[in-house]
């Protein structure tokens, strides 16, 4: 290769690099998706167009929870919280546990095999769990919490006696946690957040502010549910 | 000694008696204002601390949206996210909802009930902790066995309050998993069941369990290497 030949290739490389570094233009929706495709665990989308909080896997949507509405909620005056769109936040912390615990027996009796047939000996059993959460918020790394709930005073503490409280942790001198900057995906049954509850783990990417899917095998539509899909 | 002056006048002397005071209606008179007072504070409380909480708002989410990064949406990069959408015949696992769908170039070849992870902790009391959920994402079958048998682990035992037994063979079971499973690695099994009624309910402990025919549709139909998405 010659010496001007090989000055040009660098010159497109280090052209190319700096580029990116600077990030001279941010990520569109689709190539931010298609990263995420490209990897066998699952993503979640909400979408900018129509309202819907899609479950998707390399590109795929497998299954998608009708939005009434997304609202954004925040704390003390002002303007809200700007919202650049779209955005990649990831899960940080997991819904309340709570629900999911069950303790086993306090003491456990030596294994019969016997006992396994006696229908009438009664065995000592865990505990029933709670049920699943009707409304839940998760923590992102985006600073943004994110909550699916039925409605925004589930998530939000929106009354004025929950200001009066806050009022008055503050005349007390306690501390006042703030509440972070929230996106409120509010949905249309109880249901609908129990069914999804599950899939914000640590880690869940969700992709705000992203396009319809290129593909869907979405069951079909519900009462209520969105039926305007390709 | 002194003797007392006539011209300075002891204060019982001067001061005149006051006027019988009703002790009794002064206090009623204060417990009937009390209420009212109260209230007024409780209203003062009320407005200052009102004052002074930061209140939460809410608007719809376009009211907060400043600006749309990014470029138009790039046609390559579409074309790129189609070709990762899977093709041919797959399974597909709604473990909330209890569904098993099978799948064949997006078109349905067979929906059923089935039976996923309760998603529960089984807490050993001062001792081990189990998780039982269904795995989500992406999997492959890869393996497929007739007639499977089960070796009950220690929750099993615990769960039903009993200590897992010493012997192996106690723990054998060649009924619970049905006639065949499907295996989605980790331990994770697309089984039968006993407890068919349940079918439709998280109620597993991270397997997934079909009704018999359904099962027997999806051994005969589902190949090693099918890709299984579980959310």
């Amino acid at each position: 290769m010659s010496g001007a030949r090989s000055a040009w290739v660098l010159a497109s490389i280090c052209t190319s690099l700096v580029a990116v570094s600077a990030g001279a233009e941010p990520a569109d929706a689709v190539s931010l998706e298609l990263d995420l495709a490209r990897k066998p665990a699952l993503y979640l989308v909400i979408e900018g167009d129509s309202p819907a909080l899609s479950v998707r896997v390399r590109g795929l949507e497998l299954d998608a929870v009708p939005v009434r509405g997304l609202r954004v909620a925040w704390q003390g005056g002002g303007a809200p919280p700007a919202l650049a769109l779209p955005q990649l936040w990831r899960v940080t912390e997991a819904p309340e546990a709570e629900w999911r615990r069950v303790v086993a027996p306090p003491e456990l009796i030596p294994y019969e095999a016997s006992l396994e047939e006696e229908t009438l000996t009664p065995l000592p059993s865990p505990t029933p769990p709670p049920p699943r959460p009707h409304s839940f918020a998760v923590a992102t790394d985006s600073g943004w919490r994110l909550a699916v709930a039925p409605s925004v005073a589930e998530v939000a503490p929106v009354g004025l006696w929950r200001r009066v409280a806050r009022g008055w942790q503050r005349l007390l001198g306690e501390p006042d946690p703030a509440m972070p900057p929230t996106l409120v995906a509010v949905v249309a049954a109880e249901d609908d957040a129990r069914r999804v509850v599950h899939l914000f783990k640590p880690g869940t990417a969700v992709l705000v502010g992203g396009r319809a899917p290129v593909a869907s095998i979405r069951p079909a539509a519900e009462e209520g549910a969105v039926t305007s899909r390709p | 000694m002194t003797e007392p002056r006539d011209d300075i006048a002891t204060p019982e002397a001067e001061t005149p008696l006051p006027p019988a005071v009703d002790d009794g209606g002064r206090r009623r008179r204060l417990l009937r204002a009390l209420p009212a007072t109260a209230a007024l504070a409780a209203l003062f409380g009320v407005a200052v601390a009102a004052a002074i909480g930061d209140p939460v708002r809410h608007v719809p989410w376009s009211a907060a949206v400043v600006a749309e990064a990014g470029p138009g949406s790039d046609p390559k990069a579409i074309r790129r996210l189609e070709r990762l959408v899977p093709e041919g015949r797959i399974v597909v696992i709604d473990s909330a909802r209890g569904r098993l769908r099978v799948l064949r170039d997006g078109v349905e070849e067979r929906a059923a009930a089935c039976s996923a992870g309760s998603g529960t902790i089984l807490i050993e009391p001062g001792n081990r902790v189990w998780v039982f959920d269904t795995p989500l994402g992406e999997r492959r079958v890869i393996e497929k066995r007739r007639d499977p048998v089960w070796t009950k682990p220690d929750w099993a035992f615990v769960e039903e309050g009993t200590l897992p037994p010493k012997r192996w063979s106690e723990r054998r079971d060649d009924v619970s998993l049905g006639d065949y499973a499907l295996s989605l690695g980790d331990g994770y099994l697309i089984h039968g069941t006993l407890f068919q009624t349940l079918l439709g309910q998280p109620v597993t402990h991270g397997c997934i369990r079909l009704g018999d025919e359904d099962l027997e549709y999806v051994w005969r139909t589902v190949g090693v290497g099918t890709r299984v998405y579980l959310y």
